[in-house]
């Protein structure tokens, strides 16, 4: 393997690290992004709620805050939000982005409908403080009212019977499917000039002058600037690029999908007032309803994704204090999240260079970590023009993505169109998400290499059988596609070989 | 829409059930019938199978491979339009006896078709990782009989060099022999019901005969590996021990349910208990003119009795298109109680009950309990009274069980309240 060389290299294939080379493929500026899995969005990107939200779920974190306050501390705004931190001035600013961003990349989304509700004493006086909290922040932070039993069960009539009174977001959440958005923003960097590494497991960083080279399991590169968006591994590729005073401290949640027989049982995001340490939501995403309910409970490890199945059943008995049709017969699939925040300063990310390399920069982001990203993508670009990268727009920038061709959702016109278009449109292979031969092809010309690459993009064996029909099927098209033999496509990247 | 095709019966599913109901109908019916299959060929599950076919509904036996390819040219030999690489993307039942519209995408394109009667026929599948809540990592090497079989018998690879087994319903010996055919070493089968979920004989020849360690009464408390699968940890209940058993492959068998995501969304009848359509005596759904029959009624069944339910669909079927067939009266809803994991049908006319007897050599009414129950009673409820009750010395767990629904004592039957099935171990 020779070196290659370049003027960036980005390290991680989240939301943060693609959100940061699309920006930059708005410039004549030569970028690689690494990725050490065989898929983008591999970490923490992957297991996320899927939300896109706004105003009333920030009074939920400034709730959150007001608990841990000193006593005797009034509750204002002021001590419980901090208008100066970049977490909270980006994700103000990013909401408005995304309609847009979504629209240009072709990403199936959805906006969707907050109900914090509640049923006791306890719940009416935290819904005083949301209420008190939100009015004086004004503006986004205001922007819900609360809600008495008609409405809520107008709304949402399956859910809880026992729910009293509710607060009410019209349209606060845009609820999209996190690996296909990570993976849309990345294909469309590509189409603008950026190059993508995966299987790349950055093993070291070398200092020269004025570049470095990183070493990575799939070849060396040769690079002006470092971005270290290496989300759950940031601080072992920190300590790599320079010296660091924060750690990264590691939560982890269970998420359960449930079959889409239950659709019909929820048409937004509902859940108990924000507790400390604790999650209750279920949401009814684009596909399917998602439960996540449980506590966040401390991990050491970023890739400790293992699930519990005493936590499975906490979180559906959780889930069925608020929507009571639930069972764990109807989960489909269950995965955990872990998520990370930095020991410095655990309520904002850190964006900065390490005082002994100029070139290299730390972008440790903490949750929530996709709507504030177009704001963060531009100070991120910002910092790197002033630390010395030269940046010519780049005048062949197209922000619009190549539509994705998709048969589910799509009309039968639009379905002989495409049928007609290549006989692979006609051929199903996934039958419980309505994904064909030609999807995968098209997501295998796009990049996908790995039967989860084909899942992300295409959805193929998400559905309630989870491949038990074709997740053999994808993986012969992939070795067709890739011209190996099957036993060596893998289901996410180096090792993880589906056959043999 | 101009592209719409009128049929009489359209078939989806080119299994033994849907195409067993297409030679019925050839020999009974001269309307125009079609049978749309997603796969390249018919046959079905038999297709990948090794085990013995055939006895019940040919009359003798075969190799799985052997008896799909025999389905298949009986079929063709009729003059059904058979659609191969065809799926039934969406169905839309017509209301007040109009025809119900089905779409259909193939490599030809997508075709609306207008259908008097249609059978659903789609089969089964095995429950998924999550869906039986098993916990740990989420490494690549983890296969369901169905998956499995379909790498080793139409992709000619192997899941890889040693597998353990999950679940010992009858399916696993289809994966044992699988697993033996590919060259993958099989490093123990793993029930978590205290005894092997099938008939005794066959639970003896897979221990014993095959050589293969049982873990009876043993629960997987995770999956190891990130990448792949590495092993499997195991508890045994009884002791509480835990062991770790090295692996590279993990196969989820049985734990069928039935493969419907045609029906999500219709008003087409669902029990929850069977994840399939609900039925009445002549297989007939809740919608008239849609009718179901095989697995697709309720998890994983012998395929030569999928087969006599698919003939007994298609004579329901001609029935119906000649305005006879199910009668209009109101039907008691029959529901299963835990350990009975389902019935059907669902749906009873009394009167209805004599058309179809249940025996083993017979598609007709039947249960399955959730795990065996070595001695008790099995009762028919219905508010406070009992319909009938016989006692019995073991009845196997997710196996077939027949129901003689004409034994019941109907008149003691409330509408209202329903009939509940029972089973009381003693």
């Amino acid at each position: 393997m020779g070196t290659l060389e370049t003027e960036v290299v980005i390290i991680g294939g989240g939301f943060t690290g693609v959100a940061i080379a699309r920006e930059l493929s708005r410039y004549k500026v030569d970028v690689i992004l690494v990725e050490r899995s065989g898929e983008l969005a591999a970490g923490a990107s992957k297991a996320t709620l899927g939300h896109i939200y706004t105003g009333l779920n920030m009074v939920g974190s400034m709730i959150l805050k007001s608990v841990v306050l000193p006593p005797g501390t009034p509750l204002t705004v002021e001590n419980v939000h901090d208008t100066k931190a970049l977490v909270n001035q980006w994700n103000e600013e990013g909401f408005d982005e995304w309609g847009r961003i979504l629209d240009d990349l072709g990403v199936e989304h959805k906006n969707t409908h907050l109900l914090i509700v509640g049923k006791n004493k306890e719940h009416a006086e935290d819904f005083k403080k949301y209420l008190m909290l939100g009015r004086m922040a004004g503006g986004i932070y205001a922007d819900f009212e609360q809600v008495g039993r008609d409405r809520i069960f107008e709304l949402e009539p399956h859910i809880s019977r026992d729910i009293e009174t509710a607060l009410y977001a019209k349209d606060h959440i845009i609820d999209v499917f996190p690996p296909e958005l990570v993976i849309a923003i990345a294909e469309n960097a590509v189409e603008n000039g950026t190059r993508i590494l995966l299987n790349a497991d950055v093993t070291g960083i070398t200092r020269h002058q004025n570049s470095q080279t990183v070493q990575t399991t799939n070849g060396a590169i040769k690079t002006r600037f470092v971005v270290n968006a290496a989300g759950g591994w940031a601080d072992k590729v920190a300590d790599m690029g320079g010296s660091r005073n924060w750690g990264l401290k590691f939560n982890k949640t269970q998420l359960m999908f449930l079959d889409r027989r239950l659709n019909p049982l929820l048409n937004g995001a509902v859940r108990w007032p924000n507790k400390p340490g604790q999650i209750e939501v279920v949401e009814r995403r684009i596909d399917n309803i998602m439960v996540e309910c449980g506590t966040y409970d401390p991990t050491e490890d970023p890739g400790d994704t293992g699930t519990m199945r005493e936590d499975m059943l906490k979180g559906l008995a959780i889930g069925r204090t608020l929507l009571p049709g639930i069972s764990e017969k109807d989960v489909i699939a269950a995965f955990a999240g872990v998520r990370f925040f930095n020991t410095r300063t655990p309520g904002d990310h850190i964006v900065e260079f390490p005082p002994d390399n100029p070139l290299f920069l730390n972008v440790i982001i903490r949750l929530p970590g996709i709507i504030g990203a177009p704001p963060m993508a531009r100070y991120v670009v910002e910092m790197l023009k002033k630390a010395g990268l030269e940046l010519a727009p780049n005048e062949k920038f197209d922000p619009i993505r190549k539509p994705f061709p998709r048969i589910r959702g799509a009309g039968i016109e639009e379905r002989q169109r495409l049928a007609a278009e290549s006989p692979a449109f006609g051929r199903v292979v996934c039958r419980c998400e309505e994904v064909t031969e030609g999807e995968i092809v098209e997501a295998v010309r796009r990049g996908a290499r790995t039967v989860d690459g084909v899942k992300m993009r295409t959805r193929a064996s998400m559905g309630r059988c989870q491949g038990n029909f074709c997740s053999a099927k994808i993986a012969a098209i992939l070795a067709r596609e890739m011209k190996q033999p099957i036993e060596a496509i893998t289901k996410k990247g180096t090792r993880s070989n589906y056959a043999g | 829409m101009d592209f719409r095709k009128s049929l009489d019966v359209a078939i989806i599913g080119g299994g033994p059930a849907g195409v067993s109901a297409c030679l019925e109908l050839a020999g009974t019916q001269r309307g125009k019938v079609a049978l749309f299959e997603s796969g390249p060929e018919l046959g079905g599950i038999p297709r990948t199978c090794h085990v013995f076919f055939g006895m019940r509904d040919l009359g003798r036996l075969h190799t799985g491979p052997a008896y799909a390819r025999k389905l298949d040219r009986l079929a063709r030999r009729t003059s059904t339009e058979i659609h191969v690489n065809a799926t039934v993307m969406q169905i839309v039942p017509g209301e007040n006896g109009a025809p119900h519209r089905l779409q259909v995408g193939s490599p030809e394109g997508y075709a609306m078709y207008e259908a008097r009667t249609v059978l659903l026929a789609t089969g089964c599948y095995e429950s998924p990782r999550d869906t039986r809540l098993l916990p740990g990592l989420r490494p690549a090497g983890i296969f369901t009989t169905g998956s499995l079989q379909e790498l080793v018998r139409n992709c000619g690879s192997k899941p890889g060099k040693r597998a353990i087994i999950l679940g010992s319903e009858i399916v696993a010996l289809s994966c044992v022999l699988t697993l033996r055919h590919a060259g993958t070493a099989i490093e123990g089968l793993v029930e978590e019901d205290d005894e092997v979920q099938t008939y005794p004989w066959l639970a003896r020849s897979m221990g014993g005969m095959l050589g293969i360690p049982l873990y009876t009464g043993t629960s997987v408390q995770g999956i190891l590996g990130t990448k792949r699968v590495e092993g499997v940890r195991l508890m045994d209940r009884r002791t509480q021990k835990i062991q770790d058993v090295a692996c590279d492959a993990i196969i989820l068998t049985g734990r069928f349910r039935a493969y419907s995501p045609l029906i999500d969304g219709t008003p087409i009848g669902y029990d929850p208990a069977t994840y399939g359509p609900a039925v009445d005596m002549n297989l007939m759904t809740t919608v008239p003119g849609i009718f179901a029959a095989g697995n697709v009624l309720r998890g994983a069944d012998m395929h030569d009795l999928c087969a006599l339910e698919g003939r007994r669909a298609a004579r329901g079927i001609v029935a119906h298109l000649k305005g006879e067939g199910t009668s209009a009266g109101r039907r008691i809803p029959v529901s299963a109680e835990d350990p009975v994991r389902y019935v059907v049908p669902q749906r009873i006319l009394p009167e209805e009950t004599k058309a179809c007897r249940s025996s083993l050599f017979q598609a007709g009414p039947s249960i399955q309990l959730a795990h065996a129950v070595k001695q008790g009673v099995f009762e028919a409820w219905s508010g406070s009274e009992v319909i009938w009750r016989k006692p019995f010395k073991r009845l196997p767990g997710n196996t077939r069980i027949p129901l003689p629904l004409e034994e019941f004592n109907w008149r003691k039957a409330d509408r209202e309240r329903g009939v509940v099935l029972k089973v009381a171990a003693s």
